[in-house]
């Protein structure tokens, strides 16, 4: 018992709600625990870790994207328009990969500039931004999804597969430890949780603040970029609406995870687990056959449940 | 002689007997529920993608062909359908799901639904069709939020020997098993019929058109398929401005309000039917009796203003019917059947145009289902 207070005091309630969940699914439906549907969720879990991972640097910094949403949507359409135009393939999908990323990343740097050096709230900002990405997304392909892309794309980055491990894992995975490498072993890292922690402090012990928290939002930008490419590559062509339900599922994933949306604290692998705990609910509901209308109830609630805990837990942690 | 009269008498009593025993069979059956025979203009053939425009039926595909469209009998096992909808919040979908669940019980087959949540939704989507192959479902019937964005995992599972239907909405994956739909193209071709039948012997002929949403995969074919079928008006169509918009009730409110002041003249306001609904109200309020205003398909709240005339006419897609057909077709699929050879590979009812005059031919029921229908994602599959 002490233990598993212990556990709790240090991961917070996410660890007992996978495994609760993955007991249930598995006793429900034998189906859940094969193999074809592990990989199945392992799949489906990387487009929301890869912009969760994103998500959660300017969380870290006490701000958060809304614009993930449409810039990924905004990435798909420029990364396909610019495939369709270039003949030979595999020059196609270097150009679109990098112009979509390019793109994506863009747009976070106006976020950071803006959030930044303005000191406009990240809210006006980022909603503003997904506006504006959107909207350029339906006038570029005036809303129509563009098709016709190179096979490879979907076969390799969409359907590949590297020692039978999707693709798509491989790459989140490979995120996920750059992601944990640059805030746990670099000085940007700790800049990140020092300047969400405490502007004021963080600015007086010399951290350029500015610089930084733009530094979260490109950085945030250049994920979605590839969160976006990600996307594209699975549905096999440019698509003006894509991921619009990202920007709250990142923000829910990470804080499930434990991120604390004040800012300065907070870890990869948390956010993470997050991301898989809602894409697991969301498959085990789907195998139990569970109506898609009360799965919008029980994702609502856990997101409720795991914040409150996330209270009760740093009250245990402060006595 | 005798003999020849008593098998003459029993001749008669055996005919009547076939004949009460015909009438009886068929009053029985319509209580069963007896949808069928339905018209349906149907394509045989092979399905090949190169020769494919959006909203147009396949190139490579041989048809129209008006034939009726007969159920199977029963299906050879108790098969479950996985059903993946765009999503399950307005009455339009709400009428094809009871066309599914209805059809499904029907023939005793089992479904599992699921819905998206809306036309942003396609990532959402993709994963809820693998979800449903997971779960071993024999069949897929999809109704697809892109015209292109589900290629793949169509390919994915159809590669597995899992056949998918398409209903109601198109879509180009080359791997697809078959369809049931009906093209919007051929909806605004009706409602383009309706207003030259009804403008005959107008010289000049005002119309302000509102489609729907821009980029979407129907709007825009409404509005070809209008501007086809005026092109053999005698007169002139005049075309005053088409105003593009979201669905909604507020956003179609808005530009209706605003061409009804820009132009002092419209002879029709013709649109998707939320606009329809909406204009009913600002057309009464400002007192323009020279509007008239046509649907380019049909929802619950049109129903009763088609019956009191306030909306003048609105073609239907016969929803009900296209879920229907889709569930017979997947059961004659896993039955064994081929399709484009022993049934057609893309079928849709024929669209009839409501109107004052023909509604009552088309009881809500058969438009819509039940007004006591509630969603339903689950249906159990018989013995």
């Amino acid at each position: 018992m002490d233990l598993l207070k212990r556990i709790f005091v240090k991961v917070g309630v996410l660890p007992f709600l996978l495994v609760a969940l993955i007991a249930l699914f598995s006793l429900a439906e034998h189906r859940f625990m094969s193999m074809s549907n592990l990989l199945n969720v392992g799949r489906q879990t990387t487009y929301l870790a890869i912009v969760t991972a994103g998500q959660m640097l300017t969380i870290l910094c006490a701000g958060f994207d809304l614009s993930v949403g449409f810039s990924v949507a905004l990435t798909s359409i420029v990364t396909s328009m610019v495939m369709v135009s270039v003949a030979d393939p595999t020059t196609a999908m270097l150009l679109g990969i990098l112009a979509g990323i390019g793109t994506a990343t863009l747009v976070g740097l106006a976020n950071g500039i803006t959030i930044a050096v303005f000191r406009v709230s990240p809210f006006v900002v980022t909603l503003g931004m997904l506006s504006v990405a959107h909207g350029l997304a339906l006038l570029i392909s005036s809303g129509v999804p563009i098709f016709n892309m190179p096979e490879q794309l979907n076969t390799i980055l969409g359907l590949g597969r590297v020692w039978g491990i999707p693709v798509p894992v491989l790459v989140a995975l490979a995120i996920v430890a750059l992601i944990w490498l640059l805030l746990s072993r670099t000085r940007v890292g700790r800049y990140f949780y020092a300047l969400g922690g405490n502007r004021e402090a963080a600015r007086l012990s010399g951290i350029a603040v500015r610089k930084y928290t733009a530094l979260a939002y490109v950085l945030c930008g250049t994920l979605t970029g590839i969160t976006g490419v990600m996307l594209t590559a699975r549905v096999a062509s440019g698509e003006p609406n894509l991921g619009a339900n990202l920007p709250l599922e990142s923000i829910a994933a990470a804080v499930i995870g434990g991120v604390s949306l004040r800012g300065g604290e907070g870890s990869i692998i948390g956010a993470i687990f997050g991301a898989i705990l809602i894409v697991t609910m969301r498959n085990g509901m789907d195998l139990m056959n569970i109506s898609s209308y009360l799965q919008m109830v029980v994702m609502g609630c856990l997101l409720i449940f795991a914040v409150v805990m996330d209270q009760f837990r740093l009250s245990m942690k402060g006595r | 002689m005798t003999k020849y009269k008593f098998g003459s008498r029993a001749l008669v009593v055996m005919l009547a007997a076939a004949a009460l025993l015909v009438a009886g069979s068929l009053a029985m059956a319509k209580e069963a529920g007896q949808w069928w025979p339905v018209k349906i203009n149907a394509y045989y053939g092979k399905y090949d993608v190169k020769v494919k425009k959006p909203g147009r039926p396949c190139a490579s595909l041989d048809g129209p062909k008006v034939e009726a469209w007969i159920p199977p009998k029963r299906a050879n096992k108790p098969y479950t359908i996985g059903v993946s909808f765009p999503h399950l919040k307005d009455p339009y979908w709400l009428a094809v799901n009871y066309g599914i669940v209805s059809e499904a019980k029907r023939l005793g087959v089992g479904i599992k639904l699921v819905a998206a949540g809306g036309y942003t939704e396609l990532a959402k989507q993709v994963n809820q069709v693998e979800n449903l192959a997971q779960q071993g479902v024999d069949g897929i019937i999809l109704g697809s939020i892109s015209y292109t964005g589900l290629d793949p995992v169509v390919k994915e599972i159809t590669a597995k020997g899992t056949p998918v239907v398409e209903v109601i909405n198109d879509i180009q994956a080359p791997t697809i098993t078959g369809k049931a739909m009906v093209s919007f193209y051929d909806m605004g071709f009706h409602a383009g019929e309706f207003v030259m039948d009804d403008a005959k012997g107008k010289k000049d002929v005002k119309v302000v058109f509102l489609p729907g949403p821009a980029g979407s995969g129907w709007a825009p074919d409404t509005l070809d398929g209008f501007k086809e079928a005026i092109k053999k008006f005698p007169g002139k169509v005049n075309i005053l401005a088409v105003k593009w918009g979201d669905t909604g009730k507020a956003v179609q409110l808005k530009l209706i309000e605003n061409a009804l002041q820009t132009f002092p003249k419209i002879d029709y306001l013709i649109g998707n039917a939320v606009a329809a609904d909406a204009a009913v109200g600002p057309v009464a309020e400002q007192g323009r009796k020279d509007v008239k205003i046509v649907s380019t398909y049909i929802i619950p709240p049109l129903y009763d203003k088609i019956k009191k005339g306030q909306v003048a006419a609105a073609p239907s897609d016969l929803t009900v019917t296209q879920g229907q057909m889709a569930v017979d077709m997947m059961v004659r699929i896993l039955n064994g059947e081929k399709p484009g050879k022993d049934f057609p590979f893309r079928a849709g009812p024929i669209i009839p145009t409501i109107t004052k005059k023909t509604i009552d031919k088309y009881p809500y029921d058969m438009l819509f289902g039940p007004r006591s229908f509630r969603p339903q994602f689950k249906v159990a599959p018989g013995k």
